[in-house]
């Protein structure tokens, strides 16, 4: 987690504004953006409790989407109950969704941390796929194909029928458990699990019980994994086993990664960063998960700390005063990826449309030639001189301004270096 | 016909296995000298096929089987000189990530360029035929085809890591690659001209292999938790730990496939009556469902019991 | 001549060179003693490159060598024989010294596996046994052997009779003056006094990662108080 504190004024001011923005969203009375938000919020939660793991005690798991679906498919059994007559109110779905997978993740945590290292994120890793297969065959109780399906009941003075409910509904869980999440950490369990982190050994020789640390991490991370998995339910009103993929797991890993492990919200920020790309740009682009693979590599190459340390470390330019040495860089920065951006943007797009079969059906009606294909408004000649140049021309004007981004980025820190 | 059924299986599962070996050798010994385990290995085997069928269809068949390996060897190395170089000295769990998203980036890209579907990918006419019979069932000759090209890489690899001098290093620094640096070889340059082998080796393994098995997207994530799991059960780094590994899981698969029977009918003929059946549940799944579990649950075991792997030197 | 001046290095936040200066001539055994942790064999991985330093200067024949790789410091002339003997377990005496075997620098001295084997013949009746089957006077022979097949100028040995039983230091020892007699500059690090004064033109002693003294064996001898403050258990 981020040891470098911000003011506090500043700090609660950024989440205050942000809460604030997220409690006001249904005013815009758009089912569609209520319906992305809530899908923000399930997977903002399910990657802070991944990163529980990982930020906190160096843990990485690739086996997470085990304790969403158990959720999830706990959840959906306990609505159709519910509509069989049980007594159960539906607010405590999560509750019992999350003590579930709390006892789940004890017992795999139990296991995978008599292990570090890759060895550990292997073991999670075989644990999910157990837990696939088993899902894939075992239509009793994971519904095969069809899935399972439920129906969300009223509760008291609650009616869950509309988009705004639901998103509520999550909202309100995922603020609790942020909030929870952010006392343990804090707490001196929380600082004993980055201790760990740091050094093993010497925790060890402290007289703690370093394998107990962990089981615990793990078991509360796959607690908030399940609870997100219940809102998933709770939301969708089904699933299927096909959310047990070896995908659902490594999205979670590159949301947390874009949005950057260090920083307490970065998760969170990765998964909304993410949902949306794939909302909005998934709506513009069949090419858009190739997009979201190069931000990743991208992040991972020269931007290490996410779009959460970017931001952190921004803000905390800004306080110390010294954010106009950068700004400059920085705009430039931001102009270089943009102008590739739209490079590469333009070469998938081409070669996409012209590998695709309604391509070869055109050439086949327009006599072997290359029609030219239409994109940003303006129709491109496959082969043309024009398209190559563009391309060629905006990758050269974009490396050669990054360099210089960069080179005046490490002047800046140099006199700054020089100065303190 | 039992018997049959057991011989073909047997078979089958020995020459998947080779096959499994050619892609997971080069893992296994990335990883024991550089301690990163590279999610994109599997991708190399994907692209392997794909460019195997794109020969296929403008410069033959067997062109494929050797422009397949160099373009994806130089991929190969052109991953490892230019990305993962450049983040190692953030730690291995950077390096592991950034292979994550080679393997996400290369899958999407076959998409770009060959859309969401299988494509035809063929087995050329002159060695589409059967092999023999066994009993009713005609054995492909093509399936004897990649059992031998495996086999040779597989002497081939063996030949290369025991008897030159090169192979010799890699043997070495797969155990201490500092003091192979002392001893005054460019480790790092040994290490890429490794990864592109291992590469150059996954992508013959895919141009072969594609013609037969399905030649889509999805094929590197289909076999690469399947070539993590041979590389653990043989042990981390060790090169027999890997052929041990992929023939099991070569066989076993292989196996597993054919077994149609449930726990539930086993016991009921043992004369245990169908109270199994009544039960439901998992019981009444078929073994051969349940079999895709074998790889995962020996992989746990071992994990947990002798993370070392069967053969693995290493703890 | 190889030449460190200033040399500093660090482990993590620990910092362990403390501006190291030191010199040695080919064809000379130069010794440095010191009580356990102070330094010695971190100098040792600071020259060859194990543990880059974080500042001053390794000169080998007027080439600055800190900072760089280290298979380009080997490759400038400079042999390391560790002091864990790490070999290479799982491959074969023969195959370990393959891999020791390389071009040396023009003017350095030059060996031939046969030759070596001549200096311990009990190691070529086992050239074909895996290495870990080895004892330990053998696989410390074999670093030696391995190190010397690179046909080095310099050579950094560490602790090289730790353990060892008496007939096999004084095959060490014989191996050494073999490689003093050919020409190669020795850096010796040895816990036994008796052997290292024996054969050692010059001594030098270090204490919490600096040279604290130097001279010729006569006058380490002299200096009582060099030895009761720097080298006895106190
Ligand atoms: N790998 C290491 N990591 C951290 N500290 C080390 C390491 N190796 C040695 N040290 C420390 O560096 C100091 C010098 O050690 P070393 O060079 O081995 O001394 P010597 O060889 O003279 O006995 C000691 O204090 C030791 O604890
Ligand atoms: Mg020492």
């Amino acid at each position: 987690m981020s040891r470098v504190m911000s003011s506090p004024v500043a700090r609660y001011a950024w989440l205050a504004a942000t809460l604030l923005l997220l409690v006001l969203l249904p005013l815009t009375d758009s089912a569609t953006l209520i319906n992305v938000a809530t899908k923000c919020l399930i997977a903002g939660l399910f990657a802070m409790g991944f990163n529980l793991l990982w930020g906190q005690m160096g843990l990485l798991s690739f086996g997470h989407a085990a304790y969403l679906g158990i959720g999830t498919f706990a959840t959906l059994h306990m609505m159709n109950a519910i509509d069989e007559g049980w007594g159960l109110p539906a607010p405590l779905l999560p509750v019992l969704a999350g003590a579930l997978g709390v006892v789940v993740g004890a017992l795999m945590g139990w296991f995978a941390s008599r292990r570090t290292g890759i060895y550990f994120a292997m073991i999670t890793l075989a644990v999910a796929e157990l837990t696939h297969v088993i899902a894939d065959k075992w239509q009793g109780f994971f519904g095969g194909e069809a899935g399972v399906r439920s129906i969300r009941t009223d509760w008291w003075l609650f009616g869950f029928q509309d988009a705004t409910s639901v998103y509520y509904y999550c909202l309100v869980w995922s603020v609790l458990l942020v909030i929870a999440l952010w006392a343990l950490l804090r707490s001196p369990f929380g600082l004993l699990m980055y201790a760990l982190r740091e050094n093993e050994e010497r925790v060890r020789f402290l007289g703690y019980r370093t394998h107990s640390i962990k089981v615990v991490g793990f078991a509360v991370s796959a607690g908030v994994s399940a609870v997100a998995g219940s809102l998933m339910a709770f939301m969708n009103e089904s699933a299927n086993a096909s959310m047990f993929a070896t995908l659902t797991s490594a999205e979670v890993v590159l949301n947390t990664v874009i949005g950057g492990s260090a920083v307490f919200l970065g998760p969170a920020l990765g998964a909304a960063f993410n949902t949306l790309f794939g909302y909005y740009i998934g709506g513009l682009s069949h090419f858009w998960l190739l997009y979201q693979g190069l931000i990743f590599v991208l992040v991972i190459m020269y931007a290490p700390g996410g779009l959460g340390g970017l931001f952190s470390g921004a803000t905390r330019q800004a306080r110390e005063g010294r954010l106009a040495h950068h700004a400059p860089a920085y705009a430039v920065g931001a102009l270089a990826s943009l102008l590739i951006a739209v490079a590469t943007i333009t070469v998938v797009e081409l070669v996409g449309t012209v590998m695709g079969s309604s391509y070869r059906v055109l050439r086949l009606t327009s006599g072997e030639t290359w029609p030219p294909v239409s994109l940003w408004g303006i129709d491109w000649h496959p082969l043309g001189i024009g398209t190559f140049t563009f391309v060629l021309v905006l990758i050269g004007a974009g490396t050669v301004l990054l360099r210089w981004a960069m080179a005046s980025h490490r002047q800046a820190l140099d006199r700054i270096g020089s100065e303190t | 016909m039992v018997m049959d059924y057991f011989l073909v299986s047997l078979l089958n599962g020995v020459i998947y296995g080779l096959m499994l070996f050619m892609v997971s050798s080069g893992l296994t010994l990335i990883f024991g000298m550089m301690g990163v385990l590279n999610f994109a290995h599997a991708s190399f085997y994907m692209i392997g096929a794909y460019i195997g069928y794109l020969c296929s269809l403008h410069l033959g068949f067997y062109a494929g089987l050797v422009i397949a390996p160099l373009v994806v060897g130089a991929l190969g190395v052109f991953s490892e000189r230019l990305l993962l170089r450049r983040v190692r000295p953030q730690g291995h769990t950077h390096e592991l990530l950034l292979t994550f998203g080679l393997f996400f980036i290369f899958e999407e890209v076959i998409k770009v360029f060959f859309g969401n579907f299988a494509v035809p990918y063929q087995v050329p006419a002159g060695l589409d035929f059967a092999a023999f019979s066994v009993g009713s069932i005609e054995y492909p000759f093509y399936r004897l085809f990649i059992g031998v090209v495996a086999l040779v890489m597989f002497v081939a690899i063996l030949a290369v890591l025991q008897l030159t001098r090169l192979g010799i290093v890699v043997r070495a620094a797969v155990h201490r690659s500092d003091m192979v640096a002392a001893l005054g070889h460019n480790v790092p340059t040994v290490f890429t001209a490794l990864f592109g082998g291992g590469a150059a080796l996954a992508g013959l393994a895919g141009a072969v292999a594609g013609a037969f098995f399905p030649t889509s997207p999805t094929m590197a994530s289909d076999l690469g938790t399947l070539v993590f799991v041979v590389v653990v059960i043989g042990g981390l780094g060790s090169l027999s730990g890997a052929v041990v590994g992929a023939l099991l899981i070569g066989v076993v698969t292989s196996f597993a496939v054919g077994l149609n029977v449930s726990l539930a009918s086993l016991a009921a003929s043992l004369g245990l009556g169908d109270t199994l059946t009544q039960m439901g549940g998992l019981f009444t799944v078929s073994l051969s469902s349940l079999a895709g579990t074998i790889p995962y649950l020996l992989m746990l075991l071992i994990l947990l019991l002798r993370p070392s792997g069967l053969l693995g030197e290493r703890s | 001549m190889l030449t460190v001046n200033d040399l500093h290095a660090h482990y993590g936040k620990s910092h362990v060179l403390n501006g190291v200066r030191y010199q040695l001539k080919p064809g000379e055994i130069g010794t440095i003693l010191g009580r356990n942790g102070s330094g010695r064999s971190t100098l040792c991985k600071s020259i060859i490159g194990l543990l880059p330093p974080t500042s001053g200067s390794v000169n080998l024949g007027g080439r600055e060598l800190a900072g760089r790789a280290p298979h380009e410091v080997s490759r400038a002339g400079i042999g390391y024989v560790p002091e864990e003997r790490e070999i290479f377990l799982n491959l074969s005496v023969d195959e370990n010294m393959t891999i020791g075997r390389k071009k040396g620098i023009p003017g350095a001295p030059t060996w031939t596996p046969e030759e070596l084997y001549d200096l311990f013949p009990r190691l070529r009746e086992r050239r074909r046994v895996k290495a870990g089957s080895l004892s330990g006077g053998e696989q410390q022979m074999l670093t030696m052997f391995r190190t010397l097949l690179g046909n080095p100028l310099m050579i950094l040995i560490d602790e090289p009779t730790e353990g060892l039983a008496p007939k096999i230091v004084g095959v060490v020892r014989d191996t050494v003056l073999e490689m003093k007699r050919r020409g190669i500059g020795v850096l010796l690090l040895e816990q036994k006094l008796s052997l290292a004064l024996q054969i050692a033109d010059h001594v030098a002693v270090m204490g919490h990662g600096e040279i604290v003294f130097e001279g010729s064996v006569e006058e380490f001898r002299a200096n009582h108080e060099v030895r009761t403050r720097w080298l006895e258990v106190s």
